[in-house]
């Protein structure tokens, strides 16, 4: 977090209000690591959304910079075509970011505004159908899918134009677990591929086990930001915030087991040895 | 129902290449809008509703429902015409406005026959390529785009919605109902309105721009699908021309 060349964020005093001058965020100063996996861990209304809108340059900060790759956030048009291409926004609501009559035509939305070529367009869009497996419902219209299919058509559709930035909002909303599973499996498969993966969730245990660094806000302010492990072990933090501890950390607390500094555990298999060798 | 088939666009002709299906409908429009015979538009009702069920499987009670809307006002509009009030009341029918009234009747209901099997049949990219195609100034395609998504939005907000009063014992009563239809009102067009912001960010998100350009799959173009429409459009001009001369 502290390398500026690795840093693919950087937010320096970034403040937002809303036009009923409500404040959205306050005062924020963050760094985000290329290829990391990132939490957004906070209450409902804490800004969490505000924060992304405000990466992906929907949003303009009324106070403070943003820095994408080392170059300051520019909201003229031309740019934020840029940047809008390079960091792909996921709706929490599937519904809202599906527009088009079919699933190859939603997926082809983002890479004609791209490309402006048919062919192109065409070539890309069957290749990321077949990545993600959709040929069978590719002529279907997405608002017959289930839930978890039109998730799928929506991170397609963003991947199709090859972000180095993916932002979730609350990704698993509206997934049961099977779907909520796969949708991971291809958010860590990008994650390997080197793109740095944003998501916002109350789902505590799924951001301790599943992410690298955690950014807490708190009534629109930075509360923490740090690595996931030691953020979401300080139990007395987390209280503060109104945010429970992980499964892990709390079955710890209860049985009495020092939680080590350099290494907590962070799945259930850490924690079952970890158990083990403190019987 | 129609709407709701019209959205899915899974229809018999879904794979079909673009001027396949339009040889469904080109031909009929046109050869309905010279006809002048009442016998050939009654043809043209019967063949499309006929090929309506059978493209779509929508069920016979949704179609009457579907047709009831248009029919209703241009039926008021030909008994206007086909009826004469004189002083002291005093209706008539003339034979002659009659028989304008009937082929009006006729030509209108064929026409929307064919209009309705073109909406089943073309997704709205398709319909909007088309308009860019002759030059529809980008506003309107942007317009008539929205109000697709704006339908639809409005359709599946109005069923949660109203499911969501009907569980909190809504439209018990008469009295109430009225009342409760104009608290879903009011919600619906709330939250549609809302939902559509969060759709164009959705949209400029993906580059968007206020520009709907959609890429369907390619579909080579081969003349064997055009033989069942174009068999069809040879029956319709066989008919057009016993009939109308």
């Amino acid at each position: 977090m502290a390398d500026r060349a690795n840093n693919i964020f950087e937010l320096r005093e970034v403040s937002y209000c809303y036009p009923n001058d409500e404040w959205a965020l306050k005062n924020i100063n963050i760094s985000i690591t290329r290829g990391a996996k990132v939490a957004l861990l906070g209450e409902n209304g804490a800004g969490k959304s505000t924060l992304m809108l405000l990466l992906n340059g929907i949003l303009k900060p009324t106070n403070g910079s943003i820095q994408f790759e080392n170059e300051l956030i520019c909201h003229r048009r031309k740019a934020l075509r840029k940047l809008h291409q390079k960091v792909g926004f996921l709706f929490p609501n599937s519904d809202d970011q599906l527009i088009a009559p079919t699933v190859y035509e939603e997926i082809s939305f983002g890479l004609m505004n791209l490309y402006k070529d048919e062919n192109l367009t065409r070539k890309k869009t069957e290749e990321i159908i077949s990545h993600f497996d959709l040929k069978q419902i590719q002529h279907k219209s997405p608002h017959q899918l289930s839930s978890g299919q039109k998730k799928m058509v929506c991170l397609a559709a963003i991947l199709a134009m090859e972000p180095e930035v993916i932002i979730c909002d609350e990704p698993a909303s509206h997934l049961d677990y099977k779907s909520e599973q796969l949708l991971f499996v291809h958010l860590d498969r990008l994650n390997k591929m080197g793109k740095t993966i944003i998501i916002s969730t109350h789902n505590i245990d799924q951001a301790y086990e599943w992410t690298d660094e955690t950014i807490l806000l708190h009534q629109s302010q930075l509360k923490a930001h740090g690595k996931t492990t030691e953020v979401l072990s300080n139990s007395k933090l987390l209280k503060e915030v109104n945010i429970p501890s992980p499964t892990i950390i709390s079955l710890l607390n209860e049985l009495n087991i020092d939680i080590p500094t350099n290494n907590p555990p962070k799945t259930k298999k850490d924690l079952a040895q970890l158990i083990y060798l403190n019987r | 129902m129609f709407i709701e088939q019209i959205y899915n666009h899974n229809h018999r002709l879904h794979q079909q290449h673009l001027l396949a299906r339009g040889a469904y409908i080109l031909p009929a429009f046109i050869l309905t809008l010279c006809s002048h015979s009442i016998a050939f538009n009654s043809l043209i009702v019967t063949i499309y509703i006929l090929l309506i069920r059978y493209i779509s499987n929508i069920s016979g009670k949704h179609l009457v429902r579907l047709f009831s809307i248009p029919l209703t006002f241009i039926s008021l509009g030909c008994i206007t015409i086909a009826m004469h009030v004189t002083f002291p009341l005093k209706v008539q029918f003339i034979p002659a406005n009659t028989e304008l009234a009937i082929l009006i009747f006729t030509k209108s209901f064929a026409l929307i026959a064919v209009l309705f099997m073109a909406l089943m049949i073309y997704t709205i990219s398709e319909i909007a390529a088309v308009f860019r195609l002759i030059k529809v100034p980008s506003l309107f395609i942007e317009l008539f785009v929205l109000m697709y998504r704006f339908n639809m939005k409005l359709l599946s907000n109005t069923k949660q919605l109203y499911l969501a009063q009907k569980c909190r014992l809504g439209y018990t009563s008469n009295k109430q109902a009225y009342r409760h239809i104009g608290l879903l009102f009011a919600s619906v067009f709330q939250s549609a309105i809302k939902a559509n912001k969060t759709t164009e960010i959705a949209m400029t998100a993906r580059l968007g721009n206020h520009q709907y350009h959609f890429v369907s799959p390619h579909r080579t173009f081969c003349w064997k699908a055009c033989t069942y429409p174009l068999f069809l459009a040879s029956l319709l001009l066989m008919f057009y021309l016993i009939l109308n001369f």
